[in-house]
């Protein structure tokens, strides 16, 4: 008993209690106090304590071989897993190392439970060799595996550069923290030598970047508590259905969040808060702000939502944005989340820049996600719905169930001057004032296509609802749905445009 | 003849300086260039109103301006607390994306 008792004790010291103290006075936690802030208290079941590295020249030395894997349970709901741990060898990944992580991997999979992964590690084991990168193939081969089967969260709370960035951004959800979080694929040392370009860890690889540039990273938090508790909050919010929660309403109705001047923006999130229960989980709330994506209850059941953004870039579609919620649409439809799209898309953002980096095969993306979607989908056009952007964001003809229109709703192929200014190009330009005569043909055609009821009358949209009607309609719509038949095409899968 | 020039990026506004055919050196004083903001819209499109004139004070998220792009009347705010330095755009005017239409010296 005393030689368990004694080895127990000693893989609780992770890589022994100078490297603790250094890590303390850093102000950074270990990968085991990181595990308690987690969980549900006394719900963590380690697997694989006595690990050990099988490299010759560093046995002995390696705690657990560098991470900490289990079972526990949050909110309590069970997850499976694994925390490097930064004390042993820095965290490096070995063979031993490896298959711990593949063995919760492997665990996930049959317990079809969500996976956590808080990485915090210098990279692949130089020791181990080849091995090392063997262990990461296997990692990343089974992250594919896990994909749409379980729900797959990455929390980066350190370094997590070269192929180890890999692993998370096969992930569904990645948490950066500000200051902490590093991850690039070649440093600021390899770039400084190679190109000649100076640039700091932070600027690189930090949290900020990640969650407002490049989209890698899904959350942003300001300390590995916040991240942590983020994590927690994210696994509740996952769960099929939860008690209807009051709404937090802002005592406004959607009628006066909408402005009635078409040109003026507003908040969309204003609109989501008055359809939802209690509060909305935004997923990559810093990036491609043009777009929402959020995760909502509606009378207790879980509901993933997309609305345009009036509030930047008018709402536009772009590339990042294309991507943000194709992403989004496709973890719904792998989860069976409905979806509930929210619409008041000017079209897609014009620009040279735009076009040669690829505006066509980005915005495809949104076209697939959608079309290829078979979760229930409902949604309500709000203000504009021009040319592709209308199409491609849960209209009709991309495949939604129910697709309503409110009385401010502009359906059209564009904007009413773009189009007076095509139709009436020979009459404007003949007439005496120009200006006047554009304006007046502009008004026209506002009066005569800027509205729901031309696509109404065409079965196009199912019904034009009140904005007092709509969290009442999208509720029983989404209820109604709940029993959705829909088979995908029998096909091995199909070539999404990425 | 073929057209040398080097590119400068300050604070998200790039300054091309034609001309140059010989080696230069650039020093660049972190006091002397962190001060002035060049505001630029997100979004290519026609002013609609300036909301400030110069010498005016402005805080940090601050309506400065409008600008008409994609059907919408697009709020451009301050990025910084500070003082309107110079605002090289005017109202109906079409300005780029990449164009400063407000300066801003930081306070």
């Amino acid at each position: 008993m005393n030689t368990l008792k004694e080895k127990r004790d000693k893989a609780m010291m992770l890589g022994g209690e100078a490297a603790i103290d250094k890590r303390h006075a850093k102000g950074l936690l270990t990968a085991r106090e990181r595990i308690e802030l987690l969980v549900d208290k006394g719900s963590f079941h380690e697997l694989d304590m006595f690990v050990q590295s099988l490299s010759n020249d560093s046995s002995n030395e390696t705690p657990g071989d560098g991470v900490i894997t289990g079972t526990a349970k949050i909110c309590g709901h069970t997850v499976c897993l694994f925390s490097q741990d930064f004390t042993v060898l820095g965290g490096s990944l070995g063979i031993s190392h490896a298959h711990k992580i593949t063995k919760v991997q492997d665990l996930a999979m049959k317990l079809r439970c969500p996976i956590i992964g808080i990485n915090d590690s210098g990279g692949a084991r130089i020791q181990d060799g080849v091995d090392a990168l063997a262990g990461y193939g296997e990692i990343f081969f089974k992250n594919t595996q896990l994909s749409g089967v379980v729900p797959q969260i990455s929390v980066i709370l350190g370094p997590c550069a070269g192929g180890a960035a890999y692993s998370p951004a096969l992930t569904d959800f990645v948490f950066m923290v500000d200051g902490i979080s590093k991850m690039f694929l070649t440093g600021p040392a390899v770039i400084e030598t190679v190109m000649g370009e100076t640039i700091s860890q932070e600027e690189l690889g930090g949290a900020k970047v990640h969650a407002e540039k490049a989209g890698t990273a899904h959350f942003f938090a300001e300390s590995e508590k916040e991240a942590l508790e983020q994590v927690r909050n994210l696994i509740d919010m996952l769960k099929d259905e939860a008690k209807p929660k009051p709404a937090k309403r802002s005592h406004k109705s959607i009628d006066e969040i909408i402005p009635k001047d078409g040109k003026m923006p507003y908040d969309v999130r204003d609109v989501v808060t008055e359809l939802v229960d209690g509060e909305i989980l935004e997923v990559h709330k810093l990036f491609a702000p043009n777009i929402v994506c959020a995760f909502g209850r509606i009378d207790g059941k879980l509901v993933g939502i997309v609305a345009n953004q009036p509030y930047y870039l008018a709402g536009a579609l772009d590339a990042d944005a294309a991507d943000k919620c194709s992403r989004f649409v496709r973890y719904c439809d792998s989860f069976n989340i409905p979806i509930l799209t929210l619409m008041d898309v000017p079209g897609c953002l014009p620009g040279v820049d735009g076009e040669l980096r690829g505006a066509v095969r980005h915005g495809a993306k949104i076209f697939y996600a959608y079309a290829e979607a078979t979760v229930p989908m409902v949604t309500l056009i709000l203000r504009k719905a021009y040319g592709g952007g209308y199409v491609c964001l849960g209209s009709k003809h991309i495949g939604a169930d129910f697709v309503y229109a409110l009385p401010s709703a502009e359906i059209a192929v564009m904007g009413p001057e773009s189009a007076a200014s095509v139709i009436y190009r020979k009459e404007i330009a003949a007439s005496e004032d120009a200006e006047k005569t554009k304006a007046e043909k502009t008004a026209e055609y506002r009066k005569e296509y800027a509205n729901p009821y031309v696509a109404a009358a065409k079965g196009y949209i199912d019904d034009v609802i009140a904005p007092s009607e709509a969290r009442e309609r999208i509720a029983s719509a989404l209820d109604m749905l709940k029993d959705k038949q829909s088979q995908p095409v029998n096909r091995k899968h199909g070539v999404m445009p990425v | 003849m073929k057209q040398e020039y080097i590119e400068i990026e300050i604070d998200g506004t790039t300054y091309f300086t034609y001309g140059v055919n010989e080696e230069i050196e650039v020093e660049i004083k972190e006091d002397s260039c962190s001060d002035i903001i060049g505001v630029c819209p997100p979004i290519a499109g026609i002013i609609v109103e300036i909301l400030k004139k110069e010498g005016d004070k402005v805080k940090k998220g601050e309506k400065i301006a409008i600008l008409d792009a994609m059907k919408m009347h697009n709020f451009i705010t301050s990025p910084a607390k500070g003082r309107i330095l110079n605002i090289p755009a005017r109202e109906g005017q079409r300005v780029k994306s990449n164009e400063a239409i407000i300066e801003i010296e930081e306070v």
